[in-house]
């Protein structure tokens, strides 16, 4: 390909802005807590926006619309569960959780949320959130780097591991350099790239297909199915898709934003910005899957996943192409480069800190967390090389994984002054386990396993916490002071 | 499933950016305590 063809200009531009956004950060990493939360300086936009991108990866642009074109409408029941889980989360988490992890101990991380909540001083607790945020962030940049490599394959014609190099490197680049606050700033950049990617293709392809009749009537053409929610979906189906919301509550590299927002009264501001881009982009998604079942009736594509791709090629001028495709790159960017800087942040603060140099200075741990980063990237490399792996599936392990181990234990540590160490730690145990047994049991296993998973969590931690003695005076006068601010 | 019914699929969604609306004018409006504190960050 051409070093002149518009694609690859518009691409150079796309990452030169990025670079360049990232290097006004670099001189603002002075402290650990510069470089993994920012300083706790976010706007309301930059935190919504932030929270958004880095959940919304290049599935929102690839897997989504291809799930749609290739089912149909009974995939809805995906985004509505999704968006109500991140409203959720929003409406009882992120306010509580800003002011929380300030008052105890000033904590940078989940896993020091939770020693500094229950003031654990074994270190267990922390320890053992510290391993699972470094095992399933593996399999969640791994995903993310699977996708980038398809997606400079398509796009560019380079060989499936180069362009995971390439794709990669880039992100590693100014992640490592450039910190939370690069990332932060990136993600507003990126995230409002795929609002207008998502508002503009499913609209021009509706214009294409001669508008909303002719394009339904195309689509029943192709089956009265796709236009049927319930079509091949039982209850069971439904309640499964609608359980994916139950994950946000545990996803680490999502309630660093909440953690990092400048105080606690920007929240409201960056919920509603965060809901409204989230849910216009899902609809985005949503119509491009669904208007596609129109527009390939004829020459159907032999990866629905590619949707998105192909519909920016065919339909617009070349130029808008490649920021079309800068958009699904930098969904991808935006998430693999949080889950990067979660994961470091987990082996910085929470073990190399915490276990082996209590001691270090603050210039120490910034390279420990930079050479944090580049570890799990080698690692998610490795495992991403291997093309065949589907978006979605890798992801839904994380998502689980992580939504049921720690989304409980978040959510009642926040609301119950009663809970205990013990009971976060059963909760913990009882989640991670339910995720991986739960998909193994074939009689059950039509059931997304993040809703057994979260509800046995949820009693694990009741259960253990009540047969637990009550927290010390200090914990409960802690949680009242939180409450008083609230 | 006719036109009017799939369009109500969307309406939870939509819903969700309204209560959000709602919760973010509230806030907006609604004067300070007295006793409220901040949360006490050194950017608060």
């Amino acid at each position: 390909m051409s070093m002149l063809n518009p694609l690859v200009i518009t691409f150079v531009l796309y990452i030169l802005v990025i670079f360049s956004i990232g290097y006004f950060a670099v001189h603002r990493n002075k402290t650990l807590s510069d470089y993994v939360l920012g300083g706790r300086s976010l706007s309301g936009p930059v935190a919504a926006l932030g929270a958004g991108a880095s959940d919304m990866s290049s599935w929102l642009l690839l897997a989504l619309p291809g799930a749609f074109l290739l089912h149909g409408i009974n995939q809805i029941w995906l985004p509505i569960g999704l968006s109500i889980g991140a409203y959720l989360n929003w409406q009882f988490v992120a306010k509580r959780l800003r002011i929380y992890t300030e008052i105890a101990g000033d904590s940078l991380t989940v896993p020091s949320y939770f020693h500094n909540r229950f003031q654990d001083k074994s270190q267990i607790l922390k320890t053992l959130t510290a391993l699972v945020v470094l095992i399933f962030f593996t399999f969640y940049a791994s995903a993310s780097f699977v996708s980038i490599g398809l997606l400079f394959h398509s796009m560019f014609g380079l060989e499936y591991k180069n362009a995971v190099l390439l794709g990669g490197g880039i992100i590693l680049i100014y992640t490592i350099v450039g910190g939370f606050l690069a990332i932060s700033w990136i993600d507003f950049f990126q995230g409002s790239l795929v609002f207008l990617a998502l508002l503009a293709v499913p609209i021009v392809t509706l214009y294409a297909l001669h508008g909303i009749h002719p394009t339904l009537d195309l689509i029943q053409a192709q089956g009265s199915h796709f236009l049927d929610a319930f079509h091949n979906i039982n209850f069971i189906g439904v309640v499964s898709l609608l359980a994916w919301g139950l994950g946000y509550f545990g996803q680490p590299h999502i309630l660093v934003r909440f953690m990092a927002a400048r105080n606690h009264k920007t929240i409201p501001q960056a919920q509603f910005i965060c809901m409204t881009w989230m849910v216009i982009s899902l609809f985005g998604a949503i119509f491009t899957g669904f208007f596609a079942i129109a527009y390939f009736a004829k020459i159907p594509l032999s990866n629905p996943e590619t949707a998105f791709l192909y519909l920016s090629k065919d339909l617009f001028n070349p130029w808008i192409t490649g920021i079309l495709l800068a958009a699904v790159l930098s969904a991808n960017m935006s998430t693999t480069s949080a889950q990067l800087l979660s994961s470091s942040s987990a082996i910085t603060e929470d073990l190399y800190h915490t276990f082996l140099r209590r001691n270090a200075s603050q210039k120490e741990l910034i390279f420990i967390g930079r050479l944090g980063v580049l570890i799990v990237a080698a690692i998610a490399f490795s495992l991403a090389m291997n093309p065949d792996n589907s978006i979605l599936n890798l992801v839904a392990h994380a998502w689980a994984g992580l939504g049921a181990s720690f989304g409980p234990v978040i959510l009642i540590s926040l609301f119950w002054p009663r809970m205990t160490r013990n009971g976060a730690f059963a909760g913990m145990v009882i989640g991670a386990l339910t995720v991986i047994i739960w998909p193994l049991i074939p009689q059950i296993n039509a059931l997304y396993e993040l809703l057994p998973g979260f509800a046995f969590s949820s009693l694990g931690v009741f259960l253990i916490s009540l047969l637990d003695k009550k927290p010390s005076e200090k914990i409960r006068d802690q949680f009242k002071h939180v409450v008083k601010i609230i | 499933m006719n036109t009017g019914t799939l369009l109500l699929l969307f309406v939870p969604m939509l819903l969700l950016i309204v209560l959000s609306l709602i919760n973010y004018l509230f806030h907006a409006f609604s004067t300070d305590s007295p006793t409220s504190h901040s949360s006490g960050g050194k950017n608060s």
